[in-house]
C-alpha cells in the first residue's frame, strides 16, 4: 500500500485554488529557460499545456504519434464546451458547474478539483475567444449558449457540430506560434512507449521515431502525460482507432497508480454496430437529444416494421416515460442503460436488435426542417453518409457506444501523480468527473488543466527542484531503452497465425460483454480470467510482419494491443472490486427495484488507485478517501 | 461484393516503388473504403506480406489523417467526405479501384499512402495563429463580433488540413489550405490586426515548401471534405494586395520577421 | 525524416523598410506565387481590353472602306509618337504576361514531381487546365498575324498585271478628303479571301476564347474581386467577353467569305 497525499489545499473549497496561488512558489524568468518540460500528447490538454508552458519560458518537448499535432481526437469532440459565463442570466454560478459536475460524477471526484474546474472555465472562453475560435454568436454578436446532456442551463458554449476541433485547432496554433519562436520542439509520428524512472522520480521518455524505427530516449525536469483514454481497450468505440492506454500504461508499470479504471462512460447517441468488419463507431452529438426523442417499439412485433408504420399509442418514450423532468436530455449513464433495457427486452430495431429510435418528426413539424437542418445538418448528413438513411424521413438508429473513461492516472491536486515529476492532464488522469462525466465537460476539463491549472501547479513544484537533466546515457535511461527494444523484438519474433487487430477485437469483445453497460462481479472475474489467457497465448500465436526499422504501422498496433490486454484485467478487477454502482460503473447485483443504480457511500466514497507489483503478481488497491466538506452525497435522481 | 485494386506500394522514401493489383472479396456497401483496406490488410499480414501503410485515425471524417487519391480523386468519387467516410456503396461490384498517395513536392513520400504533411505545419507555425498568450484575455463577450463575420470564419475554421486540395490541384497548390486559414482569422476582429503580416508570411512559406501557384481550375474546392470555397482564394488575394500596399506606402512592416 | 519539425524559416521572409530598399518590397511581394499570380491576371486584363478595342475597330470593316481606313491613318497618323508608346506598352504587357505566367507554370511542374497513374477531375474545365497551351497558341497566332498585316509577310495581293504579288503594304486608298493612304480595307479582304488564312484564324479565334473563358473569370478572383455569390457574374463576364471578342473578330471572316464585305 502506498499512501496517497492529495495535497488539496486549506480553506473552504471555494478558497481552494485561491489559496494555493497565494501560496504557490515562483520561478524567476530567467531561470525557467533552464527547466525542460516534455509534453506527451497534443491534443486540447497537451497543447494547451505545451503553449503555455512554453509562454511562461519553460523549455518544452512535444510529442505526439501523428503526422501532425492537429490531429489528436480532441478533435472528434462535436457538441461544446461548459462554463460558469452566466451569459444567459438564467441562474447559473462557479457553485452550480461545480455541483452539477460533481452530482453528474455521482459523487465519486474530489471536491476541491472541480471547484477549480468551474472557477477556471470562464477564463477558458476568454482564452479561445482571444485566439479566435470562431464561437457560435447571437445576432447581436455575442456568444451564444446551448443547453447540453443533463444541464438544465444553457450554459453550452459551441461552434456548430466541431467545437472540439475549433478548440484544438486554437491551442495547436498557439503551440504552432511557440514551435515557430523556438520555445516547443515538436516530435510528431513520435511514440512514448516508457518512462524512465530514476530512484522513483520521472526523468524523460523513451520514444520511437515511427518513421525510421529508431528507439530513443529524452530527458525533462518533468514529464507531461496528455495521452488521452482507453475507450479502445473495447475495441469498438467512438475514439480514433490510434488512442491507446500505453502511455499511462507504460507509467502506472514503473510505479504510478492508476485510478478508477472501471469509470467508463457509454455514451447514447452513437450509430449502431453494422457487422464484424465494423473498426470504429461513431458518435452523434448528443446535442441531438435537445430536439429529438428517443423511443422504442412498445410491442417486440414490431420491431421489423418500417417505423413510420408504428402507431404513436405503439411507441415507448422510455426517457420521458421513466425520467419525466429531464425527459429526453437524462444524462448519458442513465440514457444508455435505459436503451441497453429496451433492446435487452427485444424491443430494439435494425441490425441484431440493438438500436433504438431518435426520432425528429416532432420537432420538425413545430420548427420546420429548415431549423433543424440549421441546428444538426452535418449530423444528419454524416448519419446518412454511413447509414445510407435519411433521418429527416425515418428516424434515425441509435445504440450506446464506449465514449470517454473518467478513470486514468491517480494525480494529486496539482495534476502531480505519486511518482514526482510526473504529471498528468486531461482524459489521461482520473481527478474531475468523478464516475460519470456531463456533456461538454470534457473539453472544459483539458484546456482548464493546460491552460490554467498546470502553468501553477508544475511551475510550485519545479520551484522545488533544481534544475538540470539527466544525460540520456545515464544507466537508467539505458536499461529502459534496452527493455522497450526486447519488448519490441518479441512482438516482431513472434510467427504465430493472429494478427494484432483479431486479439484487439477478442478482448474488446470480452470487455463489452462482461465489464459494459451492466456488469456483475461474476462477470468482471471471467473477463480478467479470459483476457489472462488471451494474453498468455498473444505472444505464441501473433504474427508481426516487417522489421522494426521502418514505418511498420502492424508493428506499433502489436504493441498497443498487448498493453491494452494487460491492461482489460485492471479494468476488469477494479470493477469487480467496486462493490457498488455509481455513475457509468453499473453493477447488476447493485441496483433498486426500479433499475436505479445504488451507490454505497459507506463503504466506496474513494478512490481506487492501483499499483504494481510486477508482472505475476496481483496489484495493490490503494484508497483516497473522498471527504465531503461542500456538498452533502445525494441519491443521483434525474426523475 | 469483389474489387481489384491497383494500390501504390513503395517500401520507402527512397525506394521504387509501383503499383500492385491485389483482389478482395467479401465486402459489404456498408464497409467504409478503409475498412476494405483493412480486410486486405488482414489478408497481408496472414500471408507474411508487409500491409498498406496508410495514414488514418478518427475514422469519421475529422482528423485529417487518411489521405487517399481514388481513382484520381482526392478521397474518392464523394463529394464533401474524407476517405474515411466515402463507403463500399458507392462503387460497382467488380469495379477496377486505382488508390495512390498525395503527390507533390510539399507531401513527400514516406511509405506506400503515407506522405509527410509537415509542410502545412511550418505554413501554419508562419503565421496562422492569433499572437496572445495565455491568461489576461477580455471578457469573451466584451467585443461583439456579426454573426455573418463569424460564420464566414466558421466556413474557413472548418478545414481539416487533410491535404485533398494539394493533392488534387493540377498545380499542387495548397492555396486552398492557407487561405482557409487567412480567411478564418481573418474574419475575426482578433485577427484582423495582423492580417497583412500573415498573409505575406505564410504565402512566402507555401512557396517555399514547394507548392505550386493557384489559377482558379476549382480541383480543390470539389475536392476539400469540407467543401471549403475557392472564394477563400480570393479573399487572400485582396489581402495580399492589401498587404503589398501596406508594406509599400508605409514602409516598415509590422511585428518585422 | 519528419521527427522534429524541421522549420528553416518558419516565420517567412523578411522585409525591411521599402522605403530604404524597394527591392526588398519586389521580392517579396512580385517573387511569390501570388504576387505572380496577380501579374499575370492585371497583364492579362489589359491584353483582353486590347482584344475587345481591336476587335471593335476591325468592325468598322462593315461601315466601308472608307471608315476603317480613315479609322487606320487616325492610329498611325493623328496620335503620332503615342502610338509607339502604345505598342511599347503592349509588348510589355504581352512579354510579363507570357514569361511569368510560363515561370509560374514552370515551378508548378516542379511542384508536382511524380504523376498520377490515373488521371481524372472533379470539376475542372478543359478550358483551366490547358490555359498554358492555348496561351502559347494564341501567342505564336499574335506573331503570325503581325508578319500577316503588319509586315505583310505572309501573303500577297495579286498584281494588276498578273504577274507575280504585291505586298499589301503596297495597297493605298484615297480618303474623302483626298488624303492616300494605306487601304486596310483591300488587305483585310484579300487575305481572308483566301481559305488557309481564313481557317487559321478561325481556329486562333477559338483557342483565343478558350484562353479568354477560364483566364477572364480566373483574373477577378485572383484579383479578389470576385465572392462566392458574384462566381456567377464573373463567369458570365468571362464568357461574355470570350464570346463578344470571338463573333465580333470572326464575323469579318465570315463576311469576308460569305460575300458581304469585298472588294
Amino acid at each position: 500500500m502506498i499512501q496517497l497525499d492529495s495535497k488539496v489545499p486549506a480553506g473552504s473549497v471555494p478558497e481552494k485554488w485561491t489559496n494555493f496561488k497565494k501560496k504557490q512558489q515562483l520561478i524567476n524568468p530567467a531561470n525557467k529557460r533552464k527547466y525542460t518540460v516534455i509534453v506527451v500528447g497534443t491534443g486540447l490538454a497537451g497543447a494547451s499545456a505545451a503553449a503555455s508552458l512554453a509562454e511562461l519560458g519553460y523549455n518544452v518537448q512535444a510529442f505526439c504519434f501523428h503526422d501532425s499535432p492537429r490531429r489528436a481526437h480532441s478533435i472528434a469532440a462535436q457538441g461544446g464546451i461548459n462554463a460558469a459565463k452566466n451569459y444567459r442570466n438564467d441562474g447559473d454560478s462557479v457553485w452550480r458547474l461545480f455541483y452539477d459536475t460533481i452530482k453528474g460524477g455521482d459523487f465519486r471526484a474530489r471536491e476541491a478539483n472541480v471547484h477549480r474546474l468551474a472557477e477556471v472555465s470562464v477564463n477558458i472562453i476568454d482564452q479561445c475567444v482571444a485566439q479566435g475560435v470562431p464561437f457560435a454568436r447571437e445576432y447581436g454578436g455575442l456568444l451564444d449558449t446551448r443547453s447540453f446532456g443533463g444541464a438544465q442551463l444553457q450554459r453550452t458554449f459551441y461552434c456548430r457540430g466541431q467545437t472540439g476541433q475549433q478548440l484544438l485547432l486554437g491551442a495547436y496554433q498557439a503551440l504552432a506560434r511557440q514551435i515557430a519562436a523556438g520555445n516547443v520542439k515538436m516530435f510528431p509520428r513520435t511514440e512514448m512507449l516508457d518512462l524512465v524512472t530514476v530512484d522513483g522520480r520521472a526523468k524523460g521518455i523513451v520514444v520511437r521515431n515511427l518513421i525510421s524505427g529508431e528507439v530513443k530516449s529524452y530527458a525533462a525536469d518533468a514529464v507531461v502525460l496528455a495521452t488521452g483514454g482507453y475507450s479502445n481497450a473495447f475495441y469498438l468505440s467512438t475514439n480514433a482507432i490510434g488512442c491507446n492506454v500505453t502511455a499511462t500504461w507504460r507509467a502506472y508499470k514503473r510505479g504510478a497508480a492508476f485510478a478508477n479504471p472501471c469509470y467508463t462512460q457509454i455514451h447514447p447517441t452513437c450509430i449502431p454496430v453494422v457487422g464484424d468488419h465494423q473498426s470504429k463507431l461513431t458518435l452523434m452529438s448528443e446535442s441531438l437529444r435537445n430536439d429529438g426523442r428517443v423511443w422504442a417499439p412498445k410491442n417486440k412485433a414490431d420491431c421489423g416494421k418500417h417505423p413510420s408504420e408504428i402507431a404513436e399509442a405503439d411507441r415507448d418514450y422510455y426517457l420521458e416515460r421513466k425520467y419525466p423532468s429531464f425527459g429526453n436530455l437524462a444524462p448519458r449513464d442513465i440514457s444508455s442503460r435505459a436503451a441497453k433495457e429496451a433492446c435487452d427486452d427485444g424491443r430494439g430495431v435494425g441490425p441484431g436488435g440493438r438500436g433504438v429510435y431518435l426520432d425528429f418528426g416532432a420537432a420538425i413539424a413545430k420548427q420546420g426542417k429548415a431549423k433543424i437542418v440549421e441546428k444538426y445538418g452535418n449530423l444528419f448528413d454524416m448519419y446518412q453518409r454511413i447509414t445510407g438513411e435519411n433521418g429527416y424521413e425515418r428516424p434515425m438508429r441509435i445504440y450506446p457506444a464506449l465514449h470517454y473513461t473518467m478513470g486514468g492516472l491517480w494525480v494529486n491536486y496539482e495534476l502531480m501523480s505519486n511518482v514526482p515529476g510526473l504529471f498528468v492532464i486531461g482524459e489521461a488522469n482520473f481527478s474531475d468527473h468523478g464516475a460519470n462525466r456531463l456533456g461538454a465537460s470534457a473539453l472544459m476539463q483539458g484546456l482548464a488543466d493546460g491552460y490554467f491549472v498546470l502553468p501553477y501547479t508544475l511551475t510550485h513544484w519545479l520551484a522545488g527542484e533544481t534544475p538540470g537533466t539527466l544525460p540520456t546515457t545515464h544507466a537508467d535511461f539505458k536499461r529502459t531503452e534496452s527493455e522497450v527494444t526486447d519488448r519490441l523484438n518479441k512482438l516482431l519474433a513472434a510467427k504465430g497465425k493472429k494478427t494484432a487487430v483479431e486479439y484487439h477485437r477478442e478482448a474488446g469483445k470480452l470487455l463489452w460483454e462482461n465489464v459494459g453497460m451492466a456488469r456483475t462481479k461474476k462477470s468482471c472475474e471471467e473477463a480478467a480470467k479470459a483476457l489472462r489467457q488471451l494474453q498468455a497465448e498473444f505472444l505464441h500465436n501473433l504474427t508481426v510482419p516487417g522489421s522494426g526499422t521502418e514505418l511498420n504501422m502492424a508493428l506499433e498496433r502489436a504493441n498497443r494491443v498487448w498493453d491494452f490486454l494487460e491492461f482489460g484485467q485492471l479494468l476488469a478487477m477494479d470493477a469487480a472490486q467496486r462493490d457498488e454502482s455509481c455513475g457509468g460503473h453499473f453493477r447488476s447485483e447493485y441496483q433498486y427495484p426500479d433499475g436505479e443504480a445504488k451507490r454505497d457511500d459507506e463503504k466506496f466514497s474513494h478512490v481506487a488507485a492501483w499499483t504494481f507489483n510486477g508482472p505475476d503478481a496481483t496489484p495493490s488497491r490503494n484508497v483516497e478517501e473522498l471527504t465531503w466538506d461542500a456538498v452533502k452525497p445525494s441519491v443521483r435522481s434525474y426523475k | 461484393m469483389k474489387f481489384t485494386l491497383h494500390i501504390w506500394r513503395q517500401p520507402g522514401p527512397n525506394a521504387r516503388g509501383q503499383m500492385v493489383t491485389y483482389n478482395v472479396d467479401d465486402i459489404t456497401g456498408d464497409m467504409s473504403f478503409l475498412e476494405m483496406i483493412d480486410v486486405l490488410n488482414e489478408r497481408l499480414i496472414k500471408d507474411g506480406v508487409e500491409p498498406v501503410a496508410f495514414d488514418h485515425d478518427c475514422r469519421e471524417g475529422i482528423c485529417g489523417s487518411c489521405a487517399m487519391m481514388i481513382n484520381g480523386l482526392a478521397h474518392g468519387p464523394e463529394r464533401g467526405a474524407t476517405t474515411c467516410q466515402l463507403h463500399m456503396r458507392s462503387f460497382k461490384n467488380g469495379d477496377n479501384i486505382y488508390v495512390e498517395p498525395w503527390r507533390a513536392k510539399g507531401f513527400p513520400l514516406l511509405r506506400d499512402l503515407v506522405v509527410d504533411r509537415s509542410s502545412f505545419d511550418r505554413i501554419i507555425q508562419s503565421g496562422g495563429f492569433v499572437n496572445v498568450n495565455t491568461g489576461g484575455a477580455p471578457d469573451g463577450n466584451s467585443l461583439p463580433i456579426p454573426k455573418a463575420d463569424s460564420d464566414k470564419a466558421m466556413d474557413a475554421a472548418q478545414c481539416i488540413g487533410c491535404g485533398a486540395c494539394a493533392a488534387a490541384c493540377p498545380n499542387a497548390s495548397a492555396m486552398l489550405f492557407l487561405s482557409a486559414k487567412v480567411g478564418h482569422l481573418g474574419a475575426m476582429p482578433q485577427g484582423e490586426a495582423e492580417q497583412s503580416d500573415r498573409v505575406r508570411k505564410m504565402v512566402a512559406t507555401h512557396d517555399r515548401e514547394g507548392f505550386g501557384h493557384c489559377t482558379f481550375i476549382g480541383e480543390c474546392e470539389a475536392a476539400c471534405p469540407k467543401e471549403i470555397s475557392t472564394e477563400f482564394i480570393s479573399g487572400l488575394n485582396r489581402d495580399y494586395i492589401g498587404s503589398a500596399v501596406k508594406a509599400a506606402v508605409k514602409g516598415e512592416a509590422r511585428g518585422g520577421a | 525524416m519528419s521527427a522534429t519539425s524541421a522549420a528553416i524559416n518558419p516565420k517567412g521572409p523578411r522585409l525591411r523598410g521599402s522605403a530604404s530598399n524597394p527591392f526588398d518590397w519586389l521580392n517579396t511581394y512580385l517573387g511569390s506565387s501570388v504576387g505572380q499570380k496577380i501579374l499575370v491576371a492585371i497583364t492579362g486584363l489589359l491584353l483582353m481590353s486590347f482584344a475587345v478595342t481591336h476587335m471593335v475597330g476591325n468592325l468598322k470593316m462593315f461601315s466601308g472602306p472608307e471608315s476603317i481606313n480613315k479609322y487606320a491613318y487616325f492610329l498611325k497618323h493623328d496620335i503620332g509618337a503615342w502610338i509607339w508608346v502604345a505598342r511599347a506598352g503592349l509588348f510589355l504587357v504581352f512579354v510579363l504576361h507570357l514569361s511569368v505566367a510560363l515561370s509560374l507554370k514552370t515551378k508548378a511542374m516542379a511542384a508536382r514531381p511524380v504523376g498520377y497513374a490515373y488521371n481524372n477531375s472533379a470539376q475542372a474545365t478543359p478550358q483551366s487546365k490547358t490555359m498554358v497551351q492555348t496561351g502559347i497558341v494564341v501567342g505564336l497566332f499574335i506573331i503570325f498575324h503581325l508578319l500577316h498585316y503588319t509586315f505583310g509577310m505572309v501573303h500577297g495581293i495579286p498584281a494588276a498585271d498578273g504577274k507575280g504579288e504585291r505586298n499589301y503594304l503596297s495597297l493605298t486608298y484615297k480618303l474623302d478628303d483626298g488624303v492616300v493612304v494605306h487601304d486596310v480595307y483591300k488587305m483585310v479582304v484579300a487575305g481572308f479571301s483566301t481559305g488557309w488564312l481564313s481557317a487559321i484564324y478561325l481556329i486562333s479565334q477559338m483557342v483565343l476564347f478558350i484562353h479568354l473563358s477560364h483566364g477572364i473569370q480566373s483574373s477577378l478572383q485572383t484579383l479578389g474581386l470576385v465572392n462566392r455569390r458574384f462566381l456567377p457574374v464573373a463567369r458570365l463576364i468571362g464568357y461574355g467577353t470570350a464570346g463578344v471578342i470571338f463573333v465580333g473578330n470572326v464575323a469579318i471572316v465570315v463576311a469576308v467569305w460569305v460575300g458581304w464585305v469585298k472588294m
